[in-house]
Protein backbone atom coordinates (compact mmCIF):
# COMPACT_ATOMS: atom_id res chain seq x y z
CA UNK A 1 0.00 0.00 0.00
CA UNK A 2 2.67 2.54 0.68
CA UNK A 3 3.81 1.87 -2.81
CA UNK A 4 0.53 2.27 -3.85
CA UNK A 5 0.01 5.59 -1.68
CA UNK A 6 3.65 7.02 -3.07
CA UNK A 7 2.51 6.59 -6.82
CA UNK A 8 -0.84 8.69 -6.20
CA UNK A 9 0.97 11.31 -4.34
CA UNK A 10 3.95 11.88 -6.78
CA UNK A 11 0.75 11.51 -9.61
CA UNK A 12 -1.42 14.06 -7.60
CA UNK A 13 1.21 16.68 -6.85
CA UNK A 14 3.82 15.69 -9.84
CA UNK A 15 1.30 17.45 -12.24
CA UNK A 16 2.67 21.17 -14.13
CA UNK A 17 -0.97 22.66 -12.72
CA UNK A 18 1.14 22.52 -9.44
CA UNK A 19 3.58 25.57 -10.38
CA UNK A 20 0.57 27.52 -9.63
CA UNK A 21 0.66 26.95 -6.10
CA UNK A 22 3.47 29.28 -4.91
CA UNK A 23 2.23 31.94 -7.58
CA UNK A 24 -1.21 31.87 -5.69
CA UNK A 25 0.67 32.42 -2.72
CA UNK A 26 2.76 34.55 -3.68
CA UNK A 27 -0.25 36.78 -4.77
CA UNK A 28 -2.26 36.24 -1.20
CA UNK A 29 1.20 36.71 0.74
CA UNK A 30 1.84 40.58 -0.86
CA UNK A 31 -2.30 41.46 -0.81
CA UNK A 32 -2.26 40.22 2.72
CA UNK A 33 1.03 42.53 3.73
CA UNK A 34 -1.07 45.65 1.53
CA UNK A 35 -3.98 45.30 3.62
CA UNK A 36 -2.16 45.29 7.01
CA UNK A 37 0.02 48.49 6.00
CA UNK A 38 -3.21 50.01 5.18
CA UNK A 39 -4.20 49.05 8.20
CA UNK A 40 -1.34 50.65 10.06
CA UNK A 41 -0.83 48.90 12.60
CA UNK A 42 2.12 47.12 14.35
CA UNK A 43 2.61 43.25 12.76
CA UNK A 44 5.30 41.21 12.89
CA UNK A 45 6.49 38.22 10.37
CA UNK A 46 3.41 35.79 11.71
CA UNK A 47 0.81 38.04 10.28
CA UNK A 48 1.70 37.34 6.84
CA UNK A 49 0.74 33.79 7.59
CA UNK A 50 -2.18 33.82 9.83
CA UNK A 51 -3.15 36.94 7.67
CA UNK A 52 -3.57 35.04 4.49
CA UNK A 53 -4.59 31.83 5.90
CA UNK A 54 -6.85 33.84 8.54
CA UNK A 55 -8.57 35.75 5.56
CA UNK A 56 -12.03 34.37 5.17
CA UNK A 57 -11.82 36.20 1.41
CA UNK A 58 -8.03 35.34 0.37
CA UNK A 59 -8.87 31.39 1.85
CA UNK A 60 -12.06 30.90 0.09
CA UNK A 61 -11.47 32.10 -3.15
CA UNK A 62 -7.63 31.40 -3.87
CA UNK A 63 -6.48 29.11 -1.37
CA UNK A 64 -9.21 26.76 -0.91
CA UNK A 65 -10.56 27.12 -4.91
CA UNK A 66 -6.88 26.57 -6.03
CA UNK A 67 -6.64 23.16 -4.00
CA UNK A 68 -9.91 22.29 -5.36
CA UNK A 69 -9.07 22.89 -8.99
CA UNK A 70 -5.51 20.96 -8.19
CA UNK A 71 -6.76 17.53 -6.65
CA UNK A 72 -10.49 17.24 -7.16
CA UNK A 73 -10.23 15.27 -10.33
CA UNK A 74 -7.50 13.04 -9.08
CA UNK A 75 -9.79 9.78 -9.84
CA UNK A 76 -12.08 10.64 -12.34
CA UNK A 77 -8.61 11.77 -14.27
CA UNK A 78 -7.20 8.36 -13.45
CA UNK A 79 -10.36 6.62 -14.90
CA UNK A 80 -10.59 9.18 -18.29
CA UNK A 81 -6.95 9.33 -18.36
CA UNK A 82 -6.47 5.22 -18.18
CA UNK A 83 -4.34 5.31 -15.81
CA UNK A 84 -6.55 3.04 -13.35
CA UNK A 85 -5.95 0.42 -15.94
CA UNK A 86 -2.27 0.86 -15.09
CA UNK A 87 -2.58 0.83 -10.89
CA UNK A 88 -5.97 -1.08 -9.74
CA UNK A 89 -4.72 -4.36 -11.17
CA UNK A 90 -1.31 -3.73 -9.68
CA UNK A 91 -3.27 -3.29 -6.47
CA UNK A 92 -3.98 -5.59 -3.41
CA UNK A 93 -7.85 -4.80 -3.63
CA UNK A 94 -10.53 -1.83 -4.70
CA UNK A 95 -11.45 -1.10 -1.10
CA UNK A 96 -7.77 -0.70 -0.35
CA UNK A 97 -7.05 1.62 -3.70
CA UNK A 98 -10.04 4.12 -2.77
CA UNK A 99 -8.41 4.22 0.40
CA UNK A 100 -4.98 5.06 -0.86
CA UNK A 101 -6.72 7.54 -2.70
CA UNK A 102 -8.14 9.27 0.29
CA UNK A 103 -5.03 9.60 2.26
CA UNK A 104 -3.27 10.49 -0.88
CA UNK A 105 -5.54 13.60 -1.17
CA UNK A 106 -4.76 14.48 2.49
CA UNK A 107 -1.27 13.99 2.01
CA UNK A 108 -1.08 16.40 -1.51
CA UNK A 109 -3.01 18.50 1.12
CA UNK A 110 -0.55 18.71 3.78
CA UNK A 111 2.08 19.16 1.06
CA UNK A 112 -0.19 22.11 -0.62
CA UNK A 113 -0.51 23.82 2.90
CA UNK A 114 3.05 23.69 3.73
CA UNK A 115 4.62 24.65 0.66
CA UNK A 116 2.36 28.06 0.72
CA UNK A 117 3.34 28.93 4.35
CA UNK A 118 6.80 28.48 3.64
CA UNK A 119 6.38 31.12 0.36
CA UNK A 120 4.15 33.08 2.81
CA UNK A 121 7.11 32.91 5.44
CA UNK A 122 9.54 34.03 2.90
CA UNK A 123 7.08 36.86 1.68
CA UNK A 124 6.59 38.06 5.37
CA UNK A 125 10.00 37.40 6.34
CA UNK A 126 11.23 40.19 3.39
CA UNK A 127 8.41 42.85 4.49
CA UNK A 128 7.63 42.55 7.63
CA UNK A 129 10.22 42.29 11.21
CA UNK A 130 11.06 39.16 13.19
CA UNK A 131 9.44 38.84 16.97
CA UNK A 132 9.56 35.78 18.46
CA UNK A 133 5.89 36.15 19.82
CA UNK A 134 2.84 37.11 17.88
CA UNK A 135 1.99 40.91 17.38
CA UNK A 136 -0.72 42.39 19.44
CA UNK A 137 -2.77 42.79 16.36
CA UNK A 138 -3.01 39.12 16.27
CA UNK A 139 -4.05 38.37 19.74
CA UNK A 140 -6.60 41.39 20.06
CA UNK A 141 -9.29 42.85 17.62
CA UNK A 142 -7.69 41.49 14.10
CA UNK A 143 -9.51 40.62 10.78
CA UNK A 144 -8.63 37.27 10.69
CA UNK A 145 -11.37 35.51 10.40
CA UNK A 146 -11.40 31.83 9.24
CA UNK A 147 -15.02 31.73 10.17
CA UNK A 148 -17.70 34.78 10.44
CA UNK A 149 -16.46 35.91 14.12
CA UNK A 150 -12.77 37.35 13.89
CA UNK A 151 -10.49 34.90 15.46
CA UNK A 152 -8.22 36.07 18.41
CA UNK A 153 -4.83 33.97 18.90
CA UNK A 154 -3.53 33.24 22.65
CA UNK A 155 -1.25 36.03 23.70
CA UNK A 156 1.43 33.38 25.00
CA UNK A 157 1.14 30.64 21.89
CA UNK A 158 4.60 29.69 20.19
CA UNK A 159 3.88 31.41 16.64
CA UNK A 160 5.50 28.26 15.15
CA UNK A 161 3.82 25.51 17.17
CA UNK A 162 0.63 27.85 16.44
CA UNK A 163 1.13 28.03 12.33
CA UNK A 164 1.99 24.37 12.54
CA UNK A 165 -1.66 23.52 14.06
CA UNK A 166 -3.48 26.19 11.45
CA UNK A 167 -1.78 24.40 8.55
CA UNK A 168 -2.39 21.27 9.74
CA UNK A 169 -5.99 21.82 10.64
CA UNK A 170 -6.63 23.79 7.52
CA UNK A 171 -5.04 20.90 5.52
CA UNK A 172 -7.31 18.17 7.11
CA UNK A 173 -10.05 20.57 6.45
CA UNK A 174 -9.86 21.71 2.84
CA UNK A 175 -8.89 17.71 2.11
CA UNK A 176 -12.28 16.54 3.62
CA UNK A 177 -13.74 19.55 1.60
CA UNK A 178 -12.43 18.43 -1.15
CA UNK A 179 -12.97 14.62 -0.78
CA UNK A 180 -16.82 15.60 -1.49
CA UNK A 181 -16.45 16.39 -5.45
CA UNK A 182 -13.81 12.95 -5.61
CA UNK A 183 -16.60 11.10 -3.92
CA UNK A 184 -19.31 12.43 -6.24
CA UNK A 185 -17.15 12.18 -9.01
CA UNK A 186 -16.98 8.44 -8.63
CA UNK A 187 -20.65 8.66 -9.10
CA UNK A 188 -21.42 11.13 -11.51
CA UNK A 189 -18.24 11.25 -14.11
CA UNK A 190 -18.71 14.60 -15.54
CA UNK A 191 -15.39 16.57 -15.14
CA UNK A 192 -17.85 19.52 -14.59
CA UNK A 193 -19.10 17.94 -11.29
CA UNK A 194 -15.36 18.02 -9.99
CA UNK A 195 -15.03 22.05 -10.74
CA UNK A 196 -18.40 23.18 -10.73
CA UNK A 197 -20.32 21.95 -7.38
CA UNK A 198 -17.30 23.19 -5.03
CA UNK A 199 -16.41 26.26 -6.77
CA UNK A 200 -20.34 27.18 -6.86
CA UNK A 201 -20.44 26.41 -3.12
CA UNK A 202 -17.74 28.67 -2.02
CA UNK A 203 -19.25 31.19 -3.67
CA UNK A 204 -22.66 30.54 -2.24
CA UNK A 205 -20.92 30.21 0.98
CA UNK A 206 -19.65 33.56 0.84
CA UNK A 207 -22.11 35.63 -0.32
CA UNK A 208 -25.08 34.09 1.95
CA UNK A 209 -23.08 33.78 5.10
CA UNK A 210 -24.98 36.12 6.68
CA UNK A 211 -27.52 34.17 6.13
CA UNK A 212 -28.57 31.98 9.07
CA UNK A 213 -30.54 29.73 7.08
CA UNK A 214 -27.53 28.42 4.63
CA UNK A 215 -24.79 29.14 7.41
CA UNK A 216 -26.58 26.21 9.35
CA UNK A 217 -26.28 24.11 5.50
CA UNK A 218 -22.89 25.22 4.92
CA UNK A 219 -20.24 23.09 5.67
CA UNK A 220 -16.85 25.68 5.12
CA UNK A 221 -17.60 27.60 8.06
CA UNK A 222 -18.00 24.53 10.03
CA UNK A 223 -14.56 22.70 8.23
CA UNK A 224 -12.61 25.77 8.90
CA UNK A 225 -13.33 26.94 12.12
CA UNK A 226 -9.46 27.10 13.55
CA UNK A 227 -7.89 24.78 16.28
CA UNK A 228 -7.91 26.97 19.72
CA UNK A 229 -9.01 30.10 18.13
CA UNK A 230 -11.56 31.42 20.45
CA UNK A 231 -14.08 33.71 18.98
CA UNK A 232 -15.68 37.37 19.84
CA UNK A 233 -18.57 35.63 18.24
CA UNK A 234 -20.84 38.62 19.24
CA UNK A 235 -24.24 38.53 17.41
CA UNK A 236 -22.79 35.48 15.14
CA UNK A 237 -23.24 31.81 14.91
CA UNK A 238 -20.05 30.64 17.06
CA UNK A 239 -19.01 26.72 16.41
CA UNK A 240 -16.53 24.80 18.93
CA UNK A 241 -13.40 23.48 17.61
CA UNK A 242 -14.68 19.69 19.31
CA UNK A 243 -17.80 20.76 17.06
CA UNK A 244 -15.60 21.33 14.16
CA UNK A 245 -13.43 18.05 14.28
CA UNK A 246 -16.77 16.15 14.79
CA UNK A 247 -18.25 17.87 11.68
CA UNK A 248 -14.75 17.40 9.67
CA UNK A 249 -14.26 13.42 10.43
CA UNK A 250 -17.94 12.86 9.90
CA UNK A 251 -17.45 14.55 6.28
CA UNK A 252 -14.33 12.55 6.10
CA UNK A 253 -15.91 9.54 6.74
CA UNK A 254 -19.59 9.81 4.79
CA UNK A 255 -17.68 10.40 1.71
CA UNK A 256 -15.00 7.51 2.39
CA UNK A 257 -17.94 5.01 3.28
CA UNK A 258 -19.52 6.60 -0.41
CA UNK A 259 -16.93 6.24 -2.16
CA UNK A 260 -15.96 2.43 -0.63
CA UNK A 261 -19.39 0.83 -1.59
CA UNK A 262 -19.45 2.65 -5.11
CA UNK A 263 -16.04 1.50 -5.88
CA UNK A 264 -16.42 -2.05 -4.66
CA UNK A 265 -18.38 -2.32 -8.02
CA UNK A 266 -17.17 0.15 -10.08
CA UNK A 267 -16.07 0.30 -13.98
CA UNK A 268 -12.85 2.09 -14.39
CA UNK B 1 11.78 -24.09 -25.47
CA UNK B 2 9.30 -26.65 -24.64
CA UNK B 3 5.23 -25.17 -24.18
CA UNK B 4 3.41 -26.37 -21.48
CA UNK B 5 -0.47 -26.97 -21.05
CA UNK B 6 -1.28 -25.10 -18.31
CA UNK B 7 -4.03 -22.97 -18.24
CA UNK B 8 -2.82 -19.31 -17.56
CA UNK B 9 -6.78 -17.66 -17.75
CA UNK B 10 -10.44 -19.27 -17.42
CA UNK B 11 -13.27 -17.12 -18.23
CA UNK B 12 -16.40 -19.16 -17.75
CA UNK B 13 -20.17 -18.20 -18.00
CA UNK B 14 -19.30 -14.45 -18.11
CA UNK B 15 -22.10 -11.69 -18.35
CA UNK B 16 -21.79 -7.80 -18.56
CA UNK B 17 -25.00 -6.15 -17.97
CA UNK B 18 -24.94 -1.60 -17.97
CA UNK B 19 -28.24 -0.52 -17.47
CA UNK B 20 -30.06 -3.23 -18.92
CA UNK B 21 -28.00 -3.53 -22.02
CA UNK B 22 -26.30 -6.43 -22.44
CA UNK B 23 -22.30 -6.08 -23.30
CA UNK B 24 -20.97 -9.49 -22.81
CA UNK B 25 -23.11 -12.66 -23.14
CA UNK B 26 -22.47 -15.77 -21.88
CA UNK B 27 -18.25 -15.39 -22.55
CA UNK B 28 -16.44 -19.17 -22.47
CA UNK B 29 -12.85 -18.51 -23.22
CA UNK B 30 -9.18 -20.08 -21.78
CA UNK B 31 -5.89 -19.67 -22.56
CA UNK B 32 -2.70 -21.62 -22.26
CA UNK B 33 0.43 -20.95 -21.33
CA UNK B 34 2.03 -20.00 -24.33
CA UNK B 35 -0.34 -18.69 -26.44
CA UNK B 36 -1.52 -15.97 -28.23
CA UNK B 37 -4.98 -15.47 -28.91
CA UNK B 38 -6.70 -12.43 -30.96
CA UNK B 39 -9.95 -10.92 -30.21
CA UNK B 40 -11.72 -9.35 -33.57
CA UNK B 41 -15.07 -8.13 -33.37
CA UNK B 42 -16.55 -4.58 -34.87
CA UNK B 43 -16.49 -1.41 -32.74
CA UNK B 44 -18.82 -2.11 -29.41
CA UNK B 45 -18.45 -5.73 -30.21
CA UNK B 46 -16.93 -6.09 -26.46
CA UNK B 47 -13.48 -6.73 -26.63
CA UNK B 48 -12.26 -4.08 -24.67
CA UNK B 49 -14.73 -4.61 -22.09
CA UNK B 50 -14.03 -8.22 -21.57
CA UNK B 51 -9.90 -6.71 -21.32
CA UNK B 52 -11.03 -4.69 -17.96
CA UNK B 53 -13.36 -7.94 -16.67
CA UNK B 54 -10.15 -10.07 -17.14
CA UNK B 55 -7.77 -6.99 -15.64
CA UNK B 56 -10.01 -6.02 -12.68
CA UNK B 57 -10.99 -2.51 -13.68
CA UNK B 58 -14.51 -3.49 -14.32
CA UNK B 59 -16.97 -5.53 -13.11
CA UNK B 60 -18.88 -9.07 -14.15
CA UNK B 61 -22.57 -9.26 -13.71
CA UNK B 62 -22.20 -12.45 -13.44
CA UNK B 63 -19.41 -15.50 -14.42
CA UNK B 64 -15.87 -16.13 -13.51
CA UNK B 65 -12.54 -15.09 -14.24
CA UNK B 66 -9.95 -17.39 -13.17
CA UNK B 67 -5.93 -16.42 -13.30
CA UNK B 68 -3.09 -16.84 -10.55
CA UNK B 69 -3.23 -13.06 -9.51
CA UNK B 70 -0.07 -13.61 -7.47
CA UNK B 71 1.99 -14.06 -10.88
CA UNK B 72 0.54 -10.73 -12.48
CA UNK B 73 -1.35 -9.32 -15.25
CA UNK B 74 0.32 -6.71 -17.77
CA UNK B 75 -2.16 -4.46 -19.64
CA UNK B 76 -1.78 -1.80 -22.38
CA UNK B 77 -4.88 -0.12 -22.48
CA UNK B 78 -5.98 1.60 -25.70
CA UNK B 79 -4.31 4.84 -25.20
CA UNK B 80 -1.30 5.59 -23.50
CA UNK B 81 -1.61 6.52 -19.58
CA UNK B 82 1.79 8.43 -18.40
CA UNK B 83 3.22 10.96 -16.48
CA UNK B 84 4.36 13.13 -18.77
CA UNK B 85 6.75 15.35 -16.94
CA UNK B 86 8.73 12.00 -15.72
CA UNK B 87 11.33 10.41 -18.30
CA UNK B 88 10.62 6.61 -19.36
CA UNK B 89 12.54 4.95 -16.79
CA UNK B 90 10.77 7.17 -13.90
CA UNK B 91 7.11 6.17 -15.17
CA UNK B 92 8.56 2.30 -14.67
CA UNK B 93 9.94 2.61 -11.83
CA UNK B 94 6.79 4.75 -9.99
CA UNK B 95 4.56 1.56 -11.33
CA UNK B 96 7.13 -0.95 -10.40
CA UNK B 97 6.81 0.80 -6.54
CA UNK B 98 2.67 -0.19 -6.57
CA UNK B 99 3.56 -4.09 -6.65
CA UNK B 100 7.56 -3.74 -5.60
CA UNK B 101 8.85 -7.03 -6.86
CA UNK B 102 10.60 -5.86 -9.72
CA UNK B 103 14.10 -3.69 -9.33
CA UNK B 104 15.91 -1.38 -11.62
CA UNK B 105 17.30 -4.11 -13.64
CA UNK B 106 14.02 -5.60 -14.45
CA UNK B 107 12.80 -1.99 -15.93
CA UNK B 108 16.10 -1.26 -17.62
CA UNK B 109 15.50 -5.13 -19.16
CA UNK B 110 11.89 -4.41 -20.07
CA UNK B 111 12.97 -1.16 -22.04
CA UNK B 112 15.48 -2.68 -23.66
CA UNK B 113 13.50 -5.15 -24.86
CA UNK B 114 10.46 -3.00 -26.07
CA UNK B 115 13.67 -0.52 -28.09
CA UNK B 116 13.94 2.08 -25.96
CA UNK B 117 17.10 3.71 -24.47
CA UNK B 118 16.89 3.41 -20.71
CA UNK B 119 19.58 6.26 -20.01
CA UNK B 120 17.11 8.59 -22.21
CA UNK B 121 16.42 11.52 -19.97
CA UNK B 122 13.80 13.11 -22.21
CA UNK B 123 10.31 13.52 -20.59
CA UNK B 124 7.88 11.29 -21.85
CA UNK B 125 5.12 14.27 -23.02
CA UNK B 126 8.13 14.66 -25.42
CA UNK B 127 7.81 11.01 -26.53
CA UNK B 128 6.11 10.65 -30.47
CA UNK B 129 2.62 8.34 -30.10
CA UNK B 130 4.64 5.26 -31.29
CA UNK B 131 7.63 5.39 -28.35
CA UNK B 132 4.84 5.90 -25.96
CA UNK B 133 3.04 2.74 -27.01
CA UNK B 134 6.50 1.07 -26.72
CA UNK B 135 6.89 2.56 -23.41
CA UNK B 136 3.06 1.44 -22.43
CA UNK B 137 4.35 -2.16 -23.49
CA UNK B 138 7.48 -1.82 -21.42
CA UNK B 139 5.14 -1.38 -18.15
CA UNK B 140 3.07 -4.15 -19.06
CA UNK B 141 6.00 -6.96 -19.38
CA UNK B 142 8.32 -5.68 -16.70
CA UNK B 143 6.91 -7.40 -14.11
CA UNK B 144 7.07 -10.73 -15.94
CA UNK B 145 3.72 -11.29 -16.07
CA UNK B 146 2.27 -15.08 -16.83
CA UNK B 147 -1.04 -13.31 -18.35
CA UNK B 148 -0.60 -10.45 -20.79
CA UNK B 149 -3.59 -8.11 -21.98
CA UNK B 150 -3.13 -5.88 -25.03
CA UNK B 151 -5.73 -3.58 -26.69
CA UNK B 152 -4.54 -2.47 -29.63
CA UNK B 153 -0.99 -2.85 -29.21
CA UNK B 154 0.25 -1.48 -33.07
CA UNK B 155 -2.05 1.88 -32.37
CA UNK B 156 0.76 4.23 -32.80
CA UNK B 157 3.60 1.77 -34.43
CA UNK B 158 5.62 2.26 -37.17
CA UNK B 159 5.87 -0.75 -39.23
CA UNK B 160 9.45 -1.57 -38.18
CA UNK B 161 7.77 -1.10 -34.28
CA UNK B 162 5.07 -3.55 -35.52
CA UNK B 163 7.83 -6.47 -36.63
CA UNK B 164 9.25 -5.59 -33.06
CA UNK B 165 6.63 -6.31 -31.32
CA UNK B 166 5.44 -9.36 -33.47
CA UNK B 167 9.01 -10.69 -32.05
CA UNK B 168 8.96 -9.47 -29.15
CA UNK B 169 5.15 -11.53 -28.45
CA UNK B 170 6.68 -14.41 -30.02
CA UNK B 171 9.74 -14.57 -27.79
CA UNK B 172 7.17 -13.98 -24.47
CA UNK B 173 4.81 -16.83 -26.04
CA UNK B 174 8.11 -19.18 -26.27
CA UNK B 175 8.40 -18.13 -22.13
CA UNK B 176 4.85 -19.18 -21.41
CA UNK B 177 3.56 -15.78 -21.33
CA UNK B 178 -0.14 -16.29 -22.10
CA UNK B 179 -1.56 -12.89 -24.37
CA UNK B 180 -4.71 -11.63 -25.38
CA UNK B 181 -4.50 -9.17 -28.31
CA UNK B 182 -7.41 -7.58 -29.07
CA UNK B 183 -7.38 -5.41 -32.35
CA UNK B 184 -8.60 -4.38 -36.30
CA UNK B 185 -5.68 -4.65 -37.80
CA UNK B 186 -6.25 -8.25 -38.82
CA UNK B 187 -3.24 -9.06 -41.24
CA UNK B 188 -1.39 -8.70 -38.00
CA UNK B 189 -3.64 -10.98 -35.81
CA UNK B 190 -3.30 -13.23 -38.19
CA UNK B 191 0.76 -13.71 -38.04
CA UNK B 192 0.68 -12.70 -34.45
CA UNK B 193 -2.22 -15.04 -32.86
CA UNK B 194 -1.99 -19.12 -33.11
CA UNK B 195 -5.80 -18.26 -32.10
CA UNK B 196 -8.84 -16.13 -32.68
CA UNK B 197 -11.94 -15.30 -30.95
CA UNK B 198 -14.35 -13.41 -32.88
CA UNK B 199 -16.90 -11.44 -30.60
CA UNK B 200 -20.38 -10.44 -32.46
CA UNK B 201 -22.85 -8.47 -29.98
CA UNK B 202 -21.65 -9.13 -26.93
CA UNK B 203 -20.97 -13.19 -27.31
CA UNK B 204 -18.02 -15.49 -28.67
CA UNK B 205 -19.39 -15.79 -32.82
CA UNK B 206 -17.16 -18.52 -33.36
CA UNK B 207 -13.23 -19.33 -32.41
CA UNK B 208 -10.40 -20.16 -34.70
CA UNK B 209 -7.48 -21.87 -34.59
CA UNK B 210 -4.83 -20.41 -36.91
CA UNK B 211 -2.32 -22.60 -36.55
CA UNK B 212 -3.63 -26.07 -37.16
CA UNK B 213 -4.46 -28.39 -40.67
CA UNK B 214 -8.39 -28.02 -39.63
CA UNK B 215 -9.35 -24.85 -40.31
CA UNK B 216 -7.11 -24.52 -43.46
CA UNK B 217 -8.79 -25.77 -46.88
CA UNK B 218 -6.05 -26.66 -49.75
CA UNK B 219 -6.23 -25.56 -52.92
CA UNK B 220 -5.61 -27.76 -55.73
CA UNK B 221 -5.48 -27.03 -59.85
CA UNK B 222 -5.00 -29.81 -62.41
CA UNK B 223 -4.08 -29.75 -65.80
CA UNK B 224 -6.31 -30.76 -68.18
CA UNK B 225 -10.25 -31.16 -67.84
CA UNK B 226 -9.91 -35.39 -67.49
CA UNK B 227 -7.96 -34.29 -64.86
CA UNK B 228 -10.84 -32.55 -63.41
CA UNK B 229 -12.98 -35.43 -63.82
CA UNK B 230 -10.95 -37.95 -61.76
CA UNK B 231 -9.93 -35.58 -59.00
CA UNK B 232 -14.04 -35.04 -58.78
CA UNK B 233 -14.20 -38.55 -58.86
CA UNK B 234 -11.66 -39.23 -56.55
CA UNK B 235 -13.71 -36.65 -54.06
CA UNK B 236 -16.96 -37.93 -54.52
CA UNK B 237 -15.55 -41.72 -53.21
CA UNK B 238 -13.59 -40.34 -50.60
CA UNK B 239 -16.82 -37.97 -49.19
CA UNK B 240 -14.70 -34.67 -49.77
CA UNK B 241 -16.60 -31.55 -50.81
CA UNK B 242 -14.59 -30.28 -53.70
CA UNK B 243 -15.56 -26.57 -54.26
CA UNK B 244 -15.15 -25.78 -58.24
CA UNK B 245 -13.49 -22.16 -57.54
CA UNK B 246 -12.13 -21.59 -61.30
CA UNK B 247 -11.07 -22.66 -64.70
CA UNK B 248 -13.28 -21.18 -67.70
CA UNK B 249 -9.92 -19.57 -68.61
CA UNK B 250 -7.34 -20.93 -66.64
CA UNK B 251 -6.60 -24.26 -64.96
CA UNK B 252 -9.33 -26.28 -63.59
CA UNK B 253 -9.25 -25.83 -59.95
CA UNK B 254 -11.08 -26.48 -56.75
CA UNK B 255 -10.74 -26.46 -52.73
CA UNK B 256 -10.84 -29.38 -50.44
CA UNK B 257 -11.71 -28.86 -47.11
CA UNK B 258 -8.79 -29.10 -44.43
CA UNK B 259 -7.58 -31.86 -41.73
CA UNK B 260 -5.56 -33.52 -44.14
CA UNK B 261 -1.82 -33.35 -45.02
CA UNK B 262 -0.66 -32.24 -48.58
CA UNK B 263 1.99 -34.38 -48.68
CA UNK B 264 -0.50 -37.51 -48.58
CA UNK B 265 -2.92 -35.94 -51.00
CA UNK B 266 -0.32 -35.41 -53.18
CA UNK B 267 0.93 -39.03 -52.92
CA UNK B 268 -3.07 -40.30 -53.11
CA UNK B 269 -3.38 -37.85 -56.63
CA UNK B 270 -0.14 -38.75 -58.19
CA UNK B 271 -1.35 -42.59 -57.90
CA UNK B 272 -4.94 -42.21 -58.65
CA UNK B 273 -2.98 -40.58 -62.15
CA UNK B 274 -4.52 -36.99 -62.18
CA UNK B 275 -1.60 -34.45 -62.92
CA UNK B 276 -1.63 -31.62 -60.22
CA UNK B 277 -0.75 -28.35 -61.99
CA UNK B 278 -0.74 -26.61 -58.10
CA UNK B 279 -1.64 -27.34 -54.66
CA UNK B 280 -1.38 -25.05 -51.53
CA UNK B 281 -2.82 -25.08 -48.09
CA UNK B 282 -4.72 -21.96 -48.16
CA UNK B 283 -4.54 -19.48 -44.85
CA UNK B 284 -8.00 -18.80 -43.00
CA UNK B 285 -8.51 -15.54 -44.26
CA UNK B 286 -9.60 -13.16 -41.06
CA UNK B 287 -11.41 -10.67 -43.29
CA UNK B 288 -14.29 -13.30 -44.27
CA UNK B 289 -14.70 -14.00 -40.85
CA UNK B 290 -14.71 -10.39 -39.73
CA UNK B 291 -17.38 -9.54 -42.47
CA UNK B 292 -19.33 -12.55 -41.89
CA UNK B 293 -19.51 -11.40 -38.15
CA UNK B 294 -20.42 -8.13 -39.45
CA UNK B 295 -22.93 -9.24 -41.26
CA UNK B 296 -24.76 -10.89 -38.62
CA UNK B 297 -25.28 -7.64 -37.16
CA UNK B 298 -26.73 -6.25 -39.72
CA UNK B 299 -23.86 -3.23 -40.71
CA UNK B 300 -24.88 -1.81 -37.73
CA UNK B 301 -22.66 -0.30 -34.68
CA UNK B 302 -24.69 -1.59 -31.44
Amino acid sequence: MIGLWWVDTVKLIGRRRWLAVPLAFVLVGVMNIGVLSCMQVNVNIWDGVLGSLGSWLFFRFIILLLFVFLTADSVLGDIMGNWSWLTLPRSPGRIKWWTVKVISLFTASVFYFYVGTLVLLLISGACLPYEPTLSQFACGQSYYSQGLPPLVFPADANPIWLITQFVLYSALAAGAFTLIPVALSLVIRKSYVVAIIPTAWIFLSHFWQSNRFFFRLDLIPRLFYGVHFMSTSGSHESITFAGSLLYILLVICACYSIGALVVRKADF
Amino acid sequence: MKRTVEKVLTITRLNKVIRRKTILKDINLSLQAGEIMGLIGPNGAGKSTLLKIVSGTAIATSGRVAYNRNAGVGILPESPALLPAMNARQNLELLASIRGVIGKQEIFEALEAVGLDPYNKKAVGNYSLGMKQRLMLAQAIMEKPKLLLLDEPTNGLDPLGIIDLRQLLFRLADEGVGIIIASHLLNEIERMCHRVAVISNGSIWREVNLRTDEEQSIEISVRTAADWERLAHWASERQLQLTVISGAHSFPSGMLPGGQRVSEIVELLTTAGIAIEGIRRVPISLEAFFLECSQLEDGVYR
